[in-house]
């Protein structure tokens, strides 16, 4: 037999760069995509959220196929009715300058309502959402009581509540200072120095108000207190300080975690694995979106 | 205090019981492989016992001039005469065309010396020539790779930090090169590899899916020097081992990359470097009173640099260099000493450290000539894990029927969670900075396991193994203790075939958080805490293992793990700031996965290998995620292995291939695109892991060629990978190629006919 004779180095080498020539791509359309039906999606939008004792309105938009070169648009002839635990029924109906679907009638707290939304190009889609009891929290005001993060003099506000045990309670927590030139009320962010308003299980959101849960005092009477720094309300003879307390519904809640999640993710570029995928909560069966529900309350400091 | 009186206690009761006669040694072969369940008897008296999977045996008998009836399976029965309190070496002659399969060991386990032997592993297919541990285990049924091309390891559905390998009894924390390429273990330097694969007895602990075992050379044949030198496309490598036998040993590893070698010294300094080296040293000696020390040191590191040179063109095009630098490493050492007390009682007392830290570096400095000295901004990130453990392990001989292990492990195992070294220098009318965000200090937890458990010998046909392991745990307040049952059956139903069944709890005190990529140096070793609790499973294991003729054996092994406590990472952006606390970006889940796995292998003759097939499955729930059960990552239902090697010792040429079929990789893929509550478009998962690709199916081949004409022994090997270019993908990657949401374009990349290559002499 002959006997090789070969270089070493020169043949690894060689062998180096056809490794590199053998890294592929290629492009794919994967059956999961191209067999994909749209879905009705219903969204109460963030200022229309439902509210206890207030009319309520739907956003009802079609979804499409992530490959599709369209884009969701609105759904404006859905039938979209509604039976309550209160003993009523009727329809929500489409309203062309709000471009939602409205009714006049609103829910009590504890009211339990069965939407049904139909349209004969789409699945139909249902769901059942709960009003939250209302908690009637209290607060106080402490001038200058309190201590900013650098140490200074700072307006002390509390407020207090008492949290139903052995269920998972969802809230809203939103601060205002009341602008006496403007005279109107002016949100503030609110300060995550509370172990409940830190954590992971709390978010943060656009109008500087923080949902969180009662997973560390599910049972208990809760505080919340919040330094303000001075020179907001200084000059102020009356009304200084709005805390609008809600309480939301679990999937309100689990929504808006995931979306967070989900925005978090989009700054990734990162194939594989589902680190940068999120599931975005819903409570439509058989559809898209989120309905969601709270029952809020005003405490006014002075 | 109390660890004192235990001791004394355990003194007493062992001390007590050595007045009785005793003989111990080991059974082998012709070939020095150890033979289990070999009956030794001392004639005419109920004085029994057999040999463990080790080979060795110890036998309380009457009288000192009986001669002892050896009897095994497949062996010629011998008779012979030993000595009291010594250690004799018994040689066995094997009935011709006896089947080597070795029956031993826990239902789960599997080797390369003693299950799945005389398998010629150095010619196996190795990704780019790299002759790697973790390919060779990654053809073994219920192990899979994980990435295509990737050198992880995903054990029946488990997460790759589920794995406690041990490199000489040390724990090792990445032991990966290239980001996962490559492993760290040239197969070489290692003389026997056993995994674990879920089964382990009371004496190991700590992980959830496996222990694997990597054992350099302690001991050979005879005595003498030899050893190899290795090129391949990454490294070239060297290996020495000079073994006195029964007196001594010594083994040097060591390799290191070349083409960055290629590279004049002032561009690795200044434009791109990359080098990687490992290497191994192990000694050991026997002492005068029979005693043995063990030394072994262990150091790899990983280093990438590269410098990119642009200009700031809204100043005056004033030069700025940008520095990207990822260095990790591993550094272990560790001392064993064993003790033979008496022949009853064998101590081991070790003492072993492992450190593993990874580093990432930045830097930008501007060239502006109108400065004296430029300006300079660095960023510094370290993360780490570092192991200090004390462990002694005891052996013990009750009776013929009762062999008991007990002993105490203790780890203070130390955690670098992200401490980022901000400097910004010479700036102009601004003040240097110099400052630390996170934490530069190590976080200390304490992990104190005790075990004990008894190996008991119903009859010649039915061996239980009883074993309870507890653990303390302490990290930062939070404290924990957890009991762990361990136990085994083995029962011969005939000559050729056991039965054996087991269960067995684990409890994992360390998770690695994955930011992204399974594997990679970046990931983040974290501790059990108090919103992070410990990860523990319970497993239940069947398996059946017969001898089919001469050659051929053949195993059925099934089981069910059920998984608590699971971590993962919900938020990428923050787990890997090192501002933010870890804790709050990581959510808790379970999995459970169950499976079958069959395998046949021929270990004799000059065509081995083996076939597997592996039927499983593996799902998760992180309610955090997403409200349902959904598939594991890594879970592929079916996969059958073929491992074939044809090595003649009188033929120039061997030839091996790899080949695998199976389910294709998990991906999760958006299917729709919607409207959330702020109107913005949002895509739409129906699960994770939505996307199966398709078939994967992988051929590897191999063929070696030995020079015999020259001094030197040489050898060429070729390899290459997926021969039949399979598009088995390496990543799917689903993006928008314009920010309309109107055009997805997925993306597959492959690896596809990769060439191999190794030269390697022999001294």
């Amino acid at each position: 037999m002959k006997r090789m004779n070969l270089k070493p180095i020169n043949t690894i080498i060689l062998l180096t760069v056809t490794l590199l020539t053998s890294c592929l791509s290629d492009t794919i359309k994967p059956d999961i995509l191209l067999n994909y039906t749209p879905k009705i999606t219903v969204n109460t939008d963030f200022d229309n959220i439902w509210v206890a004792g207030m009319p309520v309105s739907l956003e009802i938009t079609t979804s499409e196929g992530s490959i599709a070169s369209e884009l969701p648009k609105i759904l404006k002839d859905a039938t979209v009715e509604y039976v309550a635990t209160d003993g009523s029924k009727g329809s929500l109906l489409y309203n062309a300058a709000k471009e939602h679907y409205v009714t006049t009638k609103s829910f009590t707290p504890g009211t339990a309502v069965q939407l049904n939304i139909k349209h004969p190009s789409y699945p139909s889609v249902r769901s059942l959402v709960l009003f939250p009891e209302t908690i009637k929290p209290t607060g106080t005001l402490s001038i200058a009581g309190g201590l900013d993060t650098s140490g200074n003099p700072a307006d002390k506000l509390a407020i207090s509540f008492a949290d139903a045990g052995g269920v998972n309670n969802y809230y809203k927590i939103n601060l205002y200072y009341f602008n006496k030139s403007i005279s109107s009320w002016v949100p503030l962010a609110v300060p995550r120095t509370d172990p409940s308003l830190a954590g992971y299980n709390s978010i943060v959101q656009n109008d500087g108000g923080i949902l969180f849960s009662d997973d560390l005092f599910n049972g208990k009477s809760k505080t919340i207190t919040i330094n303000v720094p001075l020179g907001y309300v200084i000059t102020n003879p009356g009304d200084k300080y709005k805390i609008t307390f809600s309480s939301i519904s679990e999937d309100l809640f689990m929504y808006y975690k995931s979306l967070q999640r989900a925005q978090d993710a989009k700054a990734i570029n990162f194939q594989g694995g589902y680190n940068n995928a999120v599931v975005i909560h819903s409570n439509i069966d058989g559809g898209l979106g989120i309905i969601g529900t709270q029952s809020k309350e005003d405490v006014i400091l002075k | 205090m109390r660890f004192f009186y235990l001791i004394i206690f355990l003194n007493t009761v062992v001390f007590s019981s050595l007045a009785q006669n005793n003989t111990r040694g080991k059974v082998v072969d012709q070939d020095e492989n150890a033979i289990p369940f070999v009956k030794v008897q001392e004639p005419e008296t109920g004085n029994v016992c057999y040999s463990n999977d080790q080979g060795e045996f110890i036998l309380n008998y009457f009288e000192s001039d009986s001669k002892l009836i050896f009897t095994a399976s497949g062996y010629d029965t011998l008779s012979l005469a030993l000595p009291y309190e010594k250690y004799t070496t018994v040689f066995m002659s094997a009935k011709e065309n006896t089947n080597p399969y070795h029956m031993g060991f826990m239902v789960g386990f599997l080797d390369f010396k003693n299950k799945n032997k005389n398998k010629n592993l150095e010619n196996m297919t190795y990704f780019l020539g790299e002759s790697d541990i973790n390919r060779q285990l990654q053809m073994l049924p219920g192990i899979e790779q994980g990435s295509e091309g990737y050198s992880n390891l995903f054990v029946r559905g488990g997460e790759v930090d589920q794995n406690l390998m041990l490199y000489n009894g040390t724990p090792i924390y990445n032991s990966n090169h290239i980001f996962g390429l490559s492993s760290v273990f040239h197969q070489r330097s290692i003389a026997n590899t056993g995994i674990s694969r879920g089964i382990s007895s009371a004496k190991y602990g700590g992980r959830l899916s496996s222990t694997i075992s990597l054992e350099s050379s302690k001991t050979g044949s005879y005595s003498g020097v030899k050893g190899e030198f290795e090129i391949t496309p990454i490294n070239a490598g060297i290996y020495i081992e000079s073994i006195k036998k029964d007196l001594s040993y010594f083994t040097l590893s060591a390799r290191r990359s070349w083409i960055d070698l290629l590279i004049p010294a002032e561009s690795r300094q200044r434009s791109v470097n990359a080098n990687i080296y490992d290497y191994q040293i192990g000694y050991g000696k026997y002492l005068k009173n029979g005693d043995k020390l063990d030394f072994s040191f262990m150091n790899t590191r990983d280093l990438y640099f590269v410098s990119l040179e642009t200009s700031d063109t809204a100043n005056g095009n004033i030069p700025i260099t940008y520095g990207i630098t990822q260095k990790w490493y591993n550094v272990l050492a560790s001392v064993n000493y064993t003790e033979q007390v008496s022949s009853q009682l064998k101590r081991i007392h070790s003492i072993h450290y492992s450190s593993y830290k990874n580093k990432n570096d930045y830097s930008q400095e501007t060239f502006d000539f109108n400065l004296s000295v430029n300006p300079l901004v660095e960023e510094k990130l370290q993360r780490g894990i570092r192991d200090i453990g004390l462990r002694t392990d005891w052996e013990y001989a009750y009776s013929n029927e009762h062999h008991l292990s007990f002993g105490w492990q203790n780890t203070f195992r130390q955690f670098l969670l992200g401490a980022n070294n901000l400097v910004s220098q010479n700036y102009p009318n601004q003040n240097d900075i110099d400052t630390i965000v996170g934490n530069p200090n190590y976080e200390t937890s304490i992990e104190s396991s005790f075990y004990g458990e008894d190996k008991f010998v119903f009859s010649k046909i039915t061996t239980l193994d009883g074993g309870l392991r507890a653990t303390i745990y302490s990290f930062g307040g939070f404290t924990k203790l957890v009991v762990e049952p361990r136990f085994h059956l083995t029962y011969f139903l005939q000559n050729n075939d056991v039965f054996k069944a087991a269960y067995n709890r684990h409890n994992q005190f360390v998770n690695q958080l994955n930011l992204g990529r399974s594997g990679s140096p970046d990931n983040i070793w974290v501790p059990a805490t108090r919103e992070i609790l410990p990860q523990n499973s319970d497993i239940v294991e069947v398996g059946y293992e017969r001898k089919l003729g001469r050659q051929f054996s053949g195993t059925l092994n099934g089981y069910y793990k059920n998984m608590r406590n699971l971590s993962a990472v919900s938020n990428l952006n923050d787990a890997s700031n090192p501002e933010k606390d870890w804790r709050s970006s990581v959510v808790q889940g379970s999995g459970k996965s169950y499976g079958i796995e069959v395998m046949f292998q021929k270990s004799k003759g000059d065509l081995t290998g083996w076939i597997s097939y592996a039927y499983s499955k593996s799902v998760r729930t992180f309610p955090d995620l997403y409200a349902n059960e959904f598939l594991f990552t890594f879970d592929r239902p079916h996969m059958a292995k073929v491992y074939c090697n044809y090595t003649n010792e009188y033929s120039i040429w061997n030839f091996s291939f790899n080949y695998l079929v199976g389910s294709g990789q998990l991906f999760t893929l958006p299917i729709g695109k919607f409207r959330d509550i702020n109107g913005q478009l949002q895509l739409e998962y129906n699960t994770l892991n939505n996307y199966r690709s398709p078939l994967y199916q992988r051929l590897d081949i191999s063929a070696g060629r030995k020079n015999i004409n020259s001094s030197l022994s040489s050898e060429w090997r070729f390899f290459v990978y997926n021969v039949l270019s399979n598009r088995n993908p390496l990543y799917v990657n689903a993006d928008f190629t314009n920010t309309s949401y109107t055009e997805l374009v997925i993306n597959r990349n492959y690896l596809a006919f990769v060439p191999g290559v190794s030269y390697i002499i022999k001294f």
